[in-house]
């Protein structure tokens, strides 16, 4: 994938799900794809999560997912290096 | 979108909490066999999820990112509302794994009342005219055009 720079040097096969997340993976496959989230991270430029919470990243990727266009949404405490949400959102409302 | 009332359809049995140190809500489902997982989407606020049972749209439960430190302290009145079954009508399909967003304007605030442990997830500029508990513990404030303008959540806090 040619992008950003990794400017936090995250490695997906490091990462954790955070219990609420990994509770919902199942029902996600996206969720689950190493390739996918590390796509995400390589491609996007973080910024402070501006949620607010301590050490948090968030991640921003334009992207298609079953047919549907739209954005890969990815927060990350990059401290823990546990993933607190992964979604994928369309643009459609 | 529009939220549509299921009268035939059961409410979602189960315990909303929020789990501090993941800055998350999520629900434990008394009878989670009854819960198909494998086709389901979301409606999102924010990254807060209202989780959506596919076909047919059933509003399951609330889920998700969500920071306290971003709540806003205040009154969230202890609504009365009708325990019942929730759907979305959407005018395309809905799609595994593909969350649609509730309308983002006006903007969401998150407010929380020590009162009565209410947390209330709020459009700004919008009424709602009723109120749905379609879960344990979660309500839905719809609009005159049932549209979502208020989710009121009440968890137990879990570090």
């Amino acid at each position: 994938v040619v992008g950003h720079s990794n400017s936090l040097d995250i490695n997906a096969e490091e990462l954790t799900f955070s219990r609420t997340a990994a509770g919902h993976i199942a029902s996600r496959p996206f969720m689950s794809s190493v390739s996918v989230l590390q796509m995400v991270i390589d491609a996007g430029s973080p910024r402070p999560d501006p949620q607010g919470a301590a050490d948090t990243y968030r991640w921003d990727v334009r992207g298609v997912n079953n047919n549907s266009l739209g954005t890969r949404e990815l927060v990350v405490n990059v401290k823990t290096k546990t993933v607190y949400h992964f979604n994928f959102v369309s643009d459609r409302q | 979108m529009r939220i549509l009332v299921r009268p035939n359809e059961p409410h979602v049995a189960g315990t909303p909490v929020y789990r501090k140190g993941e800055h998350s809500f999520d629900f434990l489902p008394a009878h989670p066999e009854r819960l198909a997982r494998a086709e389901r989407t979301s409606i999102v606020i924010g990254t807060l999820q209202i989780e959506v049972a596919i076909p047919g749209g059933l509003l399951l439960f609330v889920w998700g990112y969500n920071p306290s430190a971003t709540w806003q302290r205040g009154v969230v009145p202890d609504r009365t509302a009708a325990v019942a079954a929730l759907g979305v009508e959407s005018e395309e399909p809905l799609v595994r794994g593909v969350s649609v967003r509730v309308g983002s304007s006006p903007a969401w605030i998150t407010r929380y009342d020590p009162r009565n442990d209410w947390v209330g997830v709020v459009q700004m500029e919008s009424e709602a005219e009723e109120y749905f508990e379609f879960a344990t513990g979660t309500i839905a404030g719809l609009n005159h055009e049932g549209k979502l303008v208020e989710l009121l959540i009440k968890p137990a806090f879990l570090d």
